[in-house]
């Protein structure tokens, strides 16, 4: 235990300059965005009332109240966004992968570690979840001062003011990063969580049988994928039916059997099969 | 029970090419033996297959009559031929990632080899030339206070005063009692060190012997039944 | 300690930061619209049955769907995960089937229509979709006896099905072994020709045999297909009988207060009644009804012996009406003036019948924001009940909120 807390500190450690400019990044873009957004509006509207004769209350009629909804759904918003989830799904295989390729070969030292195998594996998947979780949560603290800066920007009469819970869940992309409820919260995690155990067994697969290794490893991904579906596209065909708590506890069920088998896999291809 | 590594009828592929045809030797606790053949003979996979980071086909290799586990590696340390630690790392940082895991980390003794081999603690790893690279690469091996150290062409590409450094590292006390294996084609420098030699050659050991016996009662050198056996 | 401050500060910042989003997550229905039924007249006790089902229009995209009873509101998203999970409220009826028949409502449509009930049985009578062709191909029939727990259960083909475009069921109706299901179906013989072939069948089954015995007509709703309008129709059980009304229904601008050139805003849906029919399944009888006057009596919602109820909007007035079968003529009206609201036809059929009382709350709002409640005492043909949904917390200053009242349901 004490030895994965270490390898965990020391992987966030090696992750912790790449997160920072990745979350920096992602702060400036939002941020000139949502100023150049809010102020293009406000452009637009000085224009329409002050030349354009036009009343305030018409032009809010027109194009409605200026509110962080514009901001969430322009690409200033989610680029960077799309940029992170991007950054985060290399970095998924560029934590293995790294310490391979690197002119250092740092892959013989993790190896030779005197604690198991699976620390470093553990230590891995949840250096991916903590970045995960930490962007999502930064994105929230984001929202907050972007609010702000509208706030700032465009005055009361032209302002929807909406509250980030109300965001989250009027937009179709923050909504399933940030769910309704904390259940439904957890339940979107430990998919991910999941999704990443198969994604690590897939690049053990390949590290330790190679170019065979990606056939195993995409052949067992393939079976982990239809796993889990089955259960929901068996009903969807009208084959069988389940009441919807039923269908949760048997795709629980199926997510225990699926994160087990890979675990198991992983320990066994790192004990015996990976080579460096 | 014997203390000294056991590596019993091995073999290896890869893809087709069959490295590894059998292969079985012995090293004892307390000797230097001396893994020799040509490039590309595999080695560098004995080596890696004694401590588990590539897996065999069939055969067995036990450390002191047990087979590799993760508590191993306190007593078993393998230093290969490029330096172990990120590029990023100090010397220092070098330091406390061994001594975060090791217990057989010993941070008098490499306070003691830091001296030894003129290298600061504030170096960064990426900034070593080649040969300081070597040295702290030994270092951080030879800190360990293990019984066993394998070290892969420990001279390999390194300059003539570098090399001498590394050579004397055999007669010191920091290797005294341990059991070595070392692959080297450069034996020149640890010739009269060196107590077993095993001639790796088309994938089986052609020739296990004694270099002393072999010295005193035929009074040949390593290089001479080099020159018999591959017919050099 | 010290060495490990990254990542006790990252684990610390995400559960701080979840964790507020979530406390206030759970709160934020605080900040809802919250509504309650208003009573202007009447008794109190009318409404105590009464569900109204909304969506609230939360940002841009999202809706917030809510119930309305006479304890006030409650938001889906303040009920337990297990009930979000679908993302809607279930229909109470089959929610209640569900609770109490767990095994037998196993895979079943979730449909009221499909369903007949006494105290005896619980009959199933669908023509459930294919995923694939997304067609319904055949008839699944079960009867439940409710105090022996033995379950009769059998599908069939539906007979002549290429001969139809669509088979849309209507309704489920047990007479001892024999369950009928109500169909219309739409013949593709006329495809190229503008008018359209719509029938009213009834398909009868032998529960015992499981076999189809009977296949009949039982009314003709054959329409034209005009840019004036549409022709809808309306069928509904009652006790023996089945009543299907073939409706024509015209669009009306909704005139008032329109300044010139501009677009209406609102449009109101007149219906015509074209066609009556009662079927009875006690001795197989279809019955054509031709109503003499030719009154505006809107469309039929309730049978009770020879008096057939009818209701009918136009120009903010809502008017009921009773018909005697045999006599055909129109015994009584009641009408219910100035509702203020923008009702149409089509938020007549949405409305229910329970123990003879028909209720009403049209799904459109009116120009000052409330929701008509309407309940009627059918047999006197009084009103029992009329008040109003209103919003006990309006939204702060210009915010605003769109909001809808889907439909009603009964305890």
């Amino acid at each position: 235990m004490k030895n994965f807390f270490k390898l965990l500190n020391f992987e966030l450690n090696r992750f912790m300059k790449l997160f920072i400019i990745l979350l920096v990044t992602i702060a400036v873009i939002q941020i000139i965005g949502t100023i150049i957004l809010a102020r293009s509006y406000m452009m637009q509207a000085n224009q329409a009332v002050l030349q354009g004769g036009m009343s305030q209350q018409e032009f809010i009629d027109m194009y409605s109240p200026f509110s962080m909804i514009h901001v969430i759904y322009s690409l200033w918003f989610m680029g960077p966004i799309a940029i992170g989830v991007a950054a985060l799904m290399f970095y998924v295989f560029f934590i293995w992968y790294r310490d391979w390729f690197a002119r250092n070969t740092f892959i013989y030292r993790l190896l030779m570690l005197p604690t198991s195998r699976m620390n470093i594996f553990f230590s891995k998947a949840t250096t991916i979840m903590l970045t995960v979780l930490a962007m999502v949560a930064y994105q929230v603290i984001l929202l907050n001062i972007e609010k702000t800066i509208v706030k700032w920007l465009v005055p009361k009469v032209y302002r929807q003011d909406l509250r980030v819970v109300d965001l989250t869940v009027g937009s179709e992309y923050l909504s399933k990063v940030l769910p309704q409820g904390i259940v439904e919260f957890l339940i979107a995690y430990g998919l991910g969580l999941g999704f990443i155990v198969v994604i690590f067994t897939v690049i053990l697969f390949e590290r330790s049988y190679r170019i065979k290794g990606i056939i195993f490893g995409l052949l067992y991904a393939f079976i982990a994928f239809v796993l889990f579906v089955l259960p929901l596209s068996l009903q969807l065909f009208g084959c069988i039916y389940l009441y919807p708590m039923e269908t949760l506890i048997v795709q629980i069920v199926m997510w225990i059997i699926i994160v087990g088998a890979s675990l198991i896999l992983s320990r066994y291809l790192l004990k015996n099969k990976v080579t460096v | 029970m014997n203390h000294m590594i056991e590596v019993k009828d091995i073999h290896k592929s890869f893809g087709r090419k069959k490295v590894l045809k059998g292969v079985s030797f012995t090293a004892q606790k307390g000797e230097i033996t001396c893994l020799i053949g040509v490039n590309g003979v595999g080695k560098t996979t004995v080596m890696n297959a004694i401590m588990n980071l590539t897996p065999m086909n069939r055969g067995e290799i036990l450390i002191d009559g047990e087979k590799i586990n993760k508590r191993s590696y306190e007593k078993i340390t393998f230093i290969p031929d490029t330096i172990t630690m990120l590029p990023t790392m100090r010397i220092q940082d070098a330091f406390e990632f061994m001594n975060d895991y090791y217990n057989s980390w010993n941070q008098e003794r490499a306070e003691e080899l830091l001296n030894f081999f003129r290298l600061q603690k504030s170096d960064r790893i990426a900034e070593l030339s080649k040969g300081n690279k070597a040295k702290a690469n030994l270092l951080l091996g030879l800190a360990l206070d293990v019984d066993y150290v394998l070290m892969d062409e420990p001279f390999s590409g390194i300059d003539i005063f570098s090399r001498e450094q590394i050579a004397n590292v055999f007669t010191s006390h920091l290797i005294e009692d341990r059991g070595v294996i070392i692959t080297t084609h450069e034996i020149t420098d640890i010739e009269h060190l060196i107590d077993k030699v095993v001639l790796l050659d088309n994938g089986i050991v052609v020739k296990e012997f004694n270099a002393e016996e072999v010295r005193e009662e035929q009074g040949k050198s390593i290089v001479d039944v080099m020159r018999e056996v591959f017919r050099i | 300690m010290r060495k490990y401050w990254k990542s006790i500060f990252l684990i610390t910042f995400i559960v701080v930061v979840v964790g507020i989003f979530y406390i206030k997550a759970d709160t934020v229905s605080n900040s809802f619209a919250q509504f309650k039924f208003e009573k202007k007249e009447g008794n109190d006790a009318a409404v105590e049955e009464l569900v109204v089902n909304g969506d609230m229009l939360n940002g841009m995209f999202s809706y917030e769907p809510f119930r309305i009873d006479n304890q006030g509101t409650t938001y889906l998203r303040d009920e337990s995960f297990i009930k979000r999970l679908s993302g809607v409220y279930p229909d109470m009826y089959i929610e209640r089937l569900q609770k109490e028949h767990r095994k037998f409502m196993r895979g079943k449509v979730e449909e009221p229509k499909s369903y007949y009930e006494d105290e005896n049985v619980l009959a199933y009578g669908a023509t459930p979709y294919e995923f694939w062709t997304a067609d319904n191909f055949k008839f699944d029939i079960a009867v439940l006896d409710k105090k022996t727990n033995d379950t009769v259960s059998f599908s069939l083909p539906i007979p002549n099905r290429a001969d139809y475009w669509y088979v849309e069921p209507y309704g489920v109706l047990l007479d001892g072994k024999e369950l009928s299901i109500i169909t219309v179906n739409e013949a593709t013989n006329n495809a190229m020709v503008e008018s359209v072939s719509a029938q009213a069948h009834i398909y009868t089954f032998d529960i015992e045999k499981e076999q189809l015995i009977n296949e009949e007509i039982i009314g003709s709703l054959d329409y034209t297909d005009d840019s004036e309008g549409y022709s809808d129709y309306s069928i509904f059980k009652d006790g023996d009988s089945v009543i299907i009304a073939g409706l024509n229904i015209t669009p009306v601008e909704y005139d008032e207060e329109l300044e010139y050139d501009e677009e209406p805003e609102y449009y109101e849906e007149v219906g015509e009644l074209t066609k009556l029919y009662i079927y009875n399944i006690k001795n197989k009888d279809v019955e054509e009804i031709s109503i003499s006057e030719k009154e505006d009596i809107g469309i039929p919602i309730s049978k009770d012996g020879d008096q057939l109820y009818f209701a009918n909007v136009k120009n903010n007035q809502l008017s009921l009406s009773t018909l005697n079968t045999k006599t055909k003529k129109v015994t009584d009206t009641l009408e219910i003036d100035d509702i203020k609201s923008y009702m149409s036809i089509d938020e007549i059929q949405q409305a229910e019948v329970k123990n003879g009382k028909w209720y009403f709350v049209p799904s459109t709002q009116n120009i000052e924001g409330f929701t008509p409640i309407i309940v009627v005492d059918l047999s006197s043909l009084s009103l029992d009940y009329i008040g109003q949904i209103v919003n006990t917390k309006p939204p702060e200053n210009n915010e605003t909120s769109e909001i809808y009242f889907n439909f009603l349901e009964l305890k």
